[in-house]
């Protein structure tokens, strides 16, 4: 009985757990996101200021 | 541009940040180095995923597992242009003209792709007296 509650539990556990990371991920992005951008080389005539 | 619809479909600001110089490897540095959260975003080119590894001594960053690749954005290709008044129309023209002229002809590169494409150029067909010295 302790066996069937245990495993219960655990599999509860672990189907909470993959849920709370799939709405983690929906959740995306959450804040500002950074894109870096390193081109063109620094040299480039279009580098220039304007 | 890409950043405004990118903040336009999260919801979420989207911050570019121009970080120019060493032929991309300065930009490159920076998100190899920052939190591997999702939040910082690199748009890589070919220099910083092919070429600097083998432009620079001890490049700052592995191309291979630094990074993680998500999209291809966009293709860019190279053209051969000579100037409108120059008699040469062909790619042949142009061998011919150069290896008429060894040494003489001159090749003009925006960046190390095109600069490289000339090198190519140069050993393949066109003015084997430059090759590598362009």
């Amino acid at each position: 009985m302790n066996a069937r509650l245990i495993a219960l539990a655990l599999l509860s556990g672990l189907a909470m757990g993959s849920a709370a990371a799939q709405e983690r991920a929906d959740a995306f992005p959450t804040r500002a996101i950074k894109i870096v951008v390193p081109f063109p080389p620094a040299d480039h005539p279009t580098c220039s200021p304007a | 541009m890409i950043g405004q619809k990118m903040s336009e479909d999260w919801g979420q600001p989207v911050v570019i940040e121009n970080r120019l110089g060493a032929n991309t490897v300065l930009g490159a540095q920076q998100v190899a180095k920052a939190a591997p959260d999702g939040y910082t975003l690199l748009m890589a080119i070919d220099s910083t995923l092919t070429m600097n590894q083998y432009l620079y001594r001890t490049p700052p960053y592995d191309p291979f597992n630094d990074f993680a690749p998500i999209t291809l954005t966009a293709k860019t290709m190279q053209l051969l242009i000579v100037n409108a008044a120059s008699d040469v129309k062909t790619v042949n023209d142009l061998i011919s003209r150069a290896k008429a002229q060894p040494g003489k002809l001159n090749y003009g590169a925006g960046t190390i792709t095109t600069k490289l494409t000339g090198y190519l150029f140069n050993k393949i067909g066109g003015d084997r007296d430059r090759a590598g010295s362009l």
